[in-house]
């Protein structure tokens, strides 16, 4: 726990979760939201992806998120930790997934309170660029004929990260 | 030492770990990529492009020409795709 003497308000480390389980979205707002005058968030959700390939359309059905939980766990707090210095912020939760999950499930949420709600938006992006590049998670989409494929990494995330920098 | 594979790398290799007792002359991730792409058909595939491996020691991220001497666990892994 973090005193600012400015705000008069504790800090509280940040919550981080790497799990398979689904989160509920009213829960993780509502536990970061006392002492907050604003709360921002962030929902990654399972894409319906589909790919042409030789003539015939085959959608994704299921992305299998592969993680190294442990590194996972220590990336997350890390991240959140800088934007908590960086933000004046109150409260901040990530919960990850990982495992199998289907078209539309929820991934991942980032939320973030603060005072003010400049803070809670920006270190909300924040999170979410740096967790795209340095959160040790892996996509595989599953395709509708049977087929899989790992997802590339997308440089427009290197990108977005840099802005910060 | 642990040695953790994640993601094509572990699907190439068909393991989740394994434990080694290295050679003398493998103290850094490049020769340990070196030595491991001898392993199996499985390990030369997976390390066939080594600047696509990324790696991290006692779970801290590394480059290739980190020492591996004394370490507990060593992953190799894919450029990461969270979020």
């Amino acid at each position: 726990m973090t005193f600012n003497i400015f705000l008069a308000v504790m800090y509280k480390d940040p919550q981080i979760s790497v799990q398979n389980q689904d989160f509920d979205v009213n829960e993780t707002l509502n536990s970061i939201s006392p002492d907050a005058g604003a709360v921002a968030s962030f929902i990654g959700l399972v894409r319906a992806d589909q790919l042409q390939q030789n003539g015939h359309l085959k959608k994704v059905e299921i992305l299998e998120l592969d993680c190294y939980q442990d590194l996972c766990q220590k990336m997350l707090f890390n991240i959140a930790d800088q934007a908590s210095r960086r933000w004046d912020l109150t409260n901040c939760k990530i919960i990850h997934r990982f495992g199998l999950l289907p078209v539309g499930a929820r991934i991942v949420i980032v939320a973030t309170a603060s005072q003010h709600r400049n803070h809670a938006l920006k270190a909300c992006h924040y999170i979410i660029d740096w967790l795209k590049t340095d959160a040790p998670f892996w996509k595989q989409q599953h395709f509708s004929d049977g087929t899989k494929s790992w997802v590339d990494v997308n440089k427009q995330d290197f990108d977005a990260q840099k802005k910060w920098l | 030492m642990k040695i953790k594979y994640f993601a094509w790398i572990r699907q190439h290799i068909n393991l989740e770990e394994e434990d080694l007792e290295l050679p003398d002359h493998v103290n850094t991730v490049a020769e340990l990529i070196e030595f491991l792409k001898h392993k199996s058909d499985g390990h030369a595939k997976a390390f066939d492009c080594p600047e696509l491996v990324r790696c991290a020691i006692d779970l801290t991220f590394c480059n290739h020409d980190a020492s591996i001497k004394n370490i507990k666990e060593i992953a190799f892994f894919p450029p990461v795709t969270g979020g």
